[in-house]
């Protein structure tokens, strides 16, 4: 029987990374290969059609594919999904689908996959460093591989369903951002500062973005939405909780160094809270400064 | 205070069979439309005569539904207006769910905050008279449970009583018009005893009732080696059905059908609902 397709992509990364011979090809594929055939690679991985989605007008440098820091053409960014559903923006083989077709069109460059979260070392740099390496070169060339698979939309047999989001840069970005659209809509009344200091839409936006993108925050956060609790889905209660993180921030409850620890334990403590609450009330009908103040009798 | 005062604070609930309530029942029945299967008409019945009906007559509640798609982190609710009665059309968007795995939750929620005073009326089991207890916006006041979508809005499968049939016999019907579906008819001892019959029996059953059924969709369905497309598009459940059994293509699944699979996969197949004719 036919597997579905990404399965077979599953397939695909499972024998590519099985063999050592493989993994080289595919870091010199991505370290020689750019421009209009490179889904050749890809031909038999039944990726699917080419995605409806639109290109930028303007290339991305490795720092913007990386990070997407926040900057002016950030909206103009999230709206090159429009035509693509929530559900298509969850699929490890539509990010390669997309990846591809912004290689091919010279949007991004192949190399840029090869980056290390754990380094600042360019992905060129990294493959060059993997195949040259004269000690321990098949873990360096497995590492390389991997973060290239990971990068292009993740590794569904190793890292599950969370992998898209977590470990794709333009999934990241893209479900970052929109989640930040929704929950500025919600907050629109809220005051962010203790100070009581107002915001502007755009500021308001800028402070969720980058608090969604401390990566501790948002692996927690992915994996609470993927695996935990379904309620974290309706966006007034996620706004809410975002609220609660940006305050437990300002009046700097949070310490350097322990702040993965903390901020995994007012998740925890939130989902817990969360669990009893939802069964006899539905939130979403509640303001989201009463919910916060729900979450505000969480001791961390 | 103790944990039975507690309780009886909490705001009572009406759910299909009474508890909290005396003999108030509250349950959801969903009718797809054909054309387009992200459209749902929901109907509430509730009965009369109890707090939560009074409530919705003073506009202090009001019915919804929750909508939950957890592979597309999408939870929310779409509550009714007041004065559109109990009939609740829901227009699920196919930007924002994945169909195939989506969630309906019927409730009744509260849409202000208030202090009930129980009154006989109310309907309520006698301990809860003389009490008093707070609603807020969002209390739920009536759950109808959660559906599966599919299941709701294609009822592929329902039971029937069959007052003529010899004890402990069954037989399975297939309708064609206005949607292809399958009505199991079941002798009345089978039927009364349905829900209360032992998982691994009830498994046992339906893995027979499925490969039958899926013998007949191979027959409908597809001539020889071709699909046939059109008539699949038509009848949206069964295509889901077989996308479900075929990882994603139903060719795949139509084929493994004809070629003498329908058991083999019946029997490894999971998710079938029941649903009880209205």
């Amino acid at each position: 029987m036919t597997k579905a397709k990404h399965s077979l992509l599953e397939e695909k990364q499972g024998t590519l990374l099985e063999s050592h011979e493989e993994r080289v090809r595919l870091l010199e594929y991505f370290q020689d290969h750019d421009g209009s055939d490179f889904g050749s690679f890809f031909t038999d991985w039944a990726l699917g059609n080419e995605p409806k989605v639109e290109m930028p007008s303007k290339e991305w440098c490795e720092e913007i594919f990386r990070t997407h820091p926040w900057d002016d053409s950030i909206e103009g960014d999230y709206k090159l999904f429009n035509d693509l559903t929530r559900y298509e923006l969850r699929q490890t083989a539509m990010w390669y689908r997309i990846h591809i077709k912004m290689i091919e069109h010279g949007i991004l460059k192949s190399h840029f996959f090869a980056y290390d979260k754990q380094n600042k070392s360019t992905g060129l740099n990294n493959i060059k460093q993997a195949l040259s390496a004269k000690t321990k070169q098949e873990e360096a060339v497995d590492a390389c591989a991997r973060n290239i698979l990971r990068s292009m939309g993740g590794i569904p047999r190793v890292r599950g369903r969370r992998t898209t989001l977590m470990d794709c840069p333009t999934a990241r970005f893209y479900w970052n951002y929109k989640l930040t659209r929704d929950i500025e809509e919600e907050l629109k009344n809220h005051v962010f500062d203790t100070n009581g200091k107002g915001r502007s839409k755009a500021e308001k936006r800028r402070t969720i973005y980058e608090v969604l993108q401390q990566g501790s925050l948002w692996e927690r956060l992915v994996d609470a939405l993927e695996y935990k609790i379904t309620i974290f889905g309706n966006k007034r209660i996620l706004a809410a909780f975002i609220a609660y993180i940006i305050e437990l921030k300002e009046i700097e409850i949070f310490r350097q160094g322990t702040e993965a620890a903390e901020i995994k334990q007012a998740l925890n403590n939130v989902i817990k809270s969360l669990g009893p609450t939802t069964s006899v009330r539905h939130l979403s009908l509640a303001e989201p400064d009463e919910i916060l103040a729900i979450f505000k009798k969480v001791n961390i | 205070m103790s944990s039975a005062d507690k309780f009886l604070q909490q705001p009572p609930v009406i759910k299909a069979e009474p508890e909290d309530y005396l003999d108030a029942s509250y349950k959801a029945t969903f009718s797809k439309n054909d054309q387009d299967p992200y459209r749902i008409t929901l109907n509430h019945d509730l009965t009369p005569g109890n707090l939560v009906q009074e409530l919705l007559e003073q506009g202090k509640a009001a019915y919804g539904c929750e909508v939950i798609s957890p592979r597309t982190f999408y939870r929310e609710l779409e509550v009714m207006s007041g004065k559109d009665g109990s009939v609740q059309e829901l227009h699920l968007c196919a930007h924002d769910i994945h169909l195939g795995e989506t969630i309906l939750r019927p409730i009744v929620v509260s849409t202000h905050q208030a202090n009930i005073e129980v009154r006989k009326e109310h309907g309520l089991h006698k301990i809860f008279n003389g009490r008093s207890f707070d609603i807020l916006r969002g209390t739920v006041l009536a759950d109808g449970g959660y559906f599966d979508v599919i299941a709701a809005e294609s009822r592929l499968f329902s039971l029937e009583e069959n007052s003529d049939f010899p004890e402990g016999t069954y037989a399975l019907h297939y309708v064609r018009e206005p949607s292809f579906h399958f009505r199991i008819y079941l002798a009345t001892d089978l039927y009364k005893n349905y829900y209360s019959i032992d998982e691994n029996t009830r498994k046992i059953f339906l893995t027979g009732v499925l490969a039958s059924a899926l013998e007949q969709i191979g027959r409908e369905f597809s001539d020889g080696d071709e699909i046939k497309e059109e008539l699949l598009e038509e009848h949206n459940g069964i295509k889901q059905l077989l996308e479900s059994l075929g990882d994603g293509d139903y060719g795949e699944a139509l084929k493994d059908i004809n070629q003498g699979e329908a058991a083999k996969m019946a029997s490894t197949y999971r998710n079938i609902r029941m649903v009880a004719d209205d």
